[in-house]
């Protein structure tokens, strides 16, 4: 599951000059210079899928799927228990990342009156136990007008769309795991081997690998085909990666007026 | 010199909906012969074959996301074709930032081809990669064709009967035409980097607004104005 890692701060540049660029760019600019700040990992996972779910991603539709993710609505919305915590999870992981936004001087959410609610928030989120609807913080809620501007803010930091396209993943991984059980109530969870994250391997930027793998994997007769997919999947990402980077890193040289980019 | 395979009719780019013409990703339709086409292709070491519609398909998929969002990830969804039916097998989502997350479907794994299948779908995830960036943008000899094109027109309406009815007049004014661009190709060649510069912006500016033309203009951009 994607990590919620903090956003680093960047030091803002300074120049006396006004910038040539309107603010529209300026932000695309910085944004380009946050993929870079975050990129400190490669991070390849590994799923095994019932059933492949076509590509479809648009933010606000996935937020408001996301969005109302609480013990009640599960309960409501019949969710197998073995997976509560799981769903849960995703919203969680949503929240940590709008807090880090509130938090991050040079996001446009910065909010330093907020200092002690982010503190209190990141303190209560670090139990699992606390339910995250309960903390001072919340995520704007989709359908309050009140706050469509900071949604709309929300949905347009491209740290804050990449999170939520990886957990639109996992949660249809998790909606298909879930109606699998649904259907076969007498089936246990753990043999159910599909909809699993199987394996999980971080490369470090200074060359560390560190592998994970779920438990399920060595109950599944297909591991070795699993662990020779994930391994390919690995050194071809690492490849599609350095492209990808290459060509961020293309755009910003192209893109930054020189004085900033010092 | 690596050979390049022509793949292109199995690779479309599906848009998000009917009504938002938005790019959601790859989809790559295989069959068995193709699978074998792959194999030989890699163990040669021979390159996919891109188009510049292939290319620009790939980078407005790549870059651009619903208006006014930028593109957060680029998803790649392979599809096994047996007997008239189209199952997708493997799927991966490649984030700006570092994350990948590769799905496989139960079926794929237990599948006689599954080595095949995982060998094309990686093959082709990077092939693609190292498409993504533009040896230059042709806005300077955009900028000298147009300026050139403008006066000539002046000309023109200035004097219609004196050039048009006249072919030798015709021609030498083509001719200067011609010249003209060339000369303000030259002096604006001097100030190349700031207009690269500048035309990057306004695509990049482009590429986020809300506004239709907005984007229509940015995927223009992405058509014509690079190579």
């Amino acid at each position: 599951m994607p990590n919620s890692r903090k956003p680093k701060s960047s030091k803002s540049s300074k120049s006396s000059k006004p910038d040539p660029n309107p603010p529209q760019v300026h932000n695309f600019l910085k944004s380009l210079g946050e993929v870079l700040l975050d990129i400190t990992a490669l991070e390849v996972s590994t799923i095994v899928v019932d059933e492949i779910t076509p590509h479809k991603f648009i933010p606000r539709q996935t937020y408001q799927e996301l969005y109302p993710l609480c013990a009640e609505f599960l309960k409501d919305a019949g969710i197998h228990s073995s997976l509560v915590d799981r769903y849960l999870q995703l919203h969680r992981t949503l929240l940590l990342r709008y807090i880090a936004l509130i938090a991050a001087p040079q996001s446009l959410l910065y909010n330093p009156q907020l200092v002690d609610a982010v503190q209190e928030s990141y303190q209560l989120l670090g139990n699992p136990v606390n339910d995250a609807k309960e903390i001072p913080l919340q995520l704007p809620d989709p359908s309050d007008s009140r706050e469509a501007d900071q949604l709309e803010i929300l949905l347009s930091t491209p740290s804050f769309l990449r999170c939520l396209r990886k957990l639109s993943e996992i949660k249809a991984t998790l909606d298909q795991r879930n109606f699998h059980l649904q259907k076969n109530p007498d089936s246990k969870e753990a043999d159910h081997l599909l909809n699993i994250i199987y394996a999980r391997t971080v490369v470090q930027l200074d060359g560390d690998v560190m592998n994970s793998y779920n438990q399920k994997l060595f109950q599944n007769p297909q591991q070795q085909a699993i662990l020779q997919v994930h391994q390919e999947g690995v050194t071809a990402a690492q490849y599609h990666w350095q492209g990808l980077l290459e060509f961020v890193i293309y755009l910003a040289q192209r893109a930054f007026p020189k004085k900033t980019r010092k | 010199m690596a050979k390049t395979i022509n793949l292109e009719k199995y690779i479309e780019f599906p848009t998000l909906s009917k009504s938002i013409d938005t790019l959601a990703g790859i989809n790559f339709h295989c069959d068995a012969q193709i699978l074998e086409k792959i194999q030989r292709a890699k163990q040669r070491g021979d390159r996919l074959h891109f188009s510049k519609q292939l290319r620009t398909n790939l980078r407005c998929c790549a870059l651009l996301g619903t208006s006014s969002y930028l593109q957060s990830g680029l998803s790649i969804c392979t599809y096994y074709q047996q007997d008239d039916y189209a199952e997708p097998v493997m799927k991966s989502l490649i984030s700006a930032d570092g994350d990948v997350i590769n799905q496989i479907s139960g079926d794929c794994l237990s599948h006689q081809l599954r080595p095949q299948l995982t060998t094309a779908h990686y093959w082709l995830l990077q092939q693609i990669t190292r498409q993504l960036a533009w040896q230059r943008t042709l806005i300077v000899d955009l900028l000298a064709w147009s300026i050139a094109i403008l006066l000539i027109l002046g000309l023109i309406i200035a004097y219609p009967q004196g050039i048009l009815t006249n072919l030798i007049a015709l021609g030498i004014v083509l001719i200067i035409m011609w010249g003209l661009q060339k000369i303000l190709k030259f002096l604006l060649s001097f100030n190349a980097k700031a207009i690269d510069r500048w035309a990057i912006a306004k695509f990049l500016s482009f590429s986020i607004s809300a506004q239709p033309w907005q984007q229509k203009m940015a995927k223009l951009f992405l058509q014509y104005i690079v190579v």
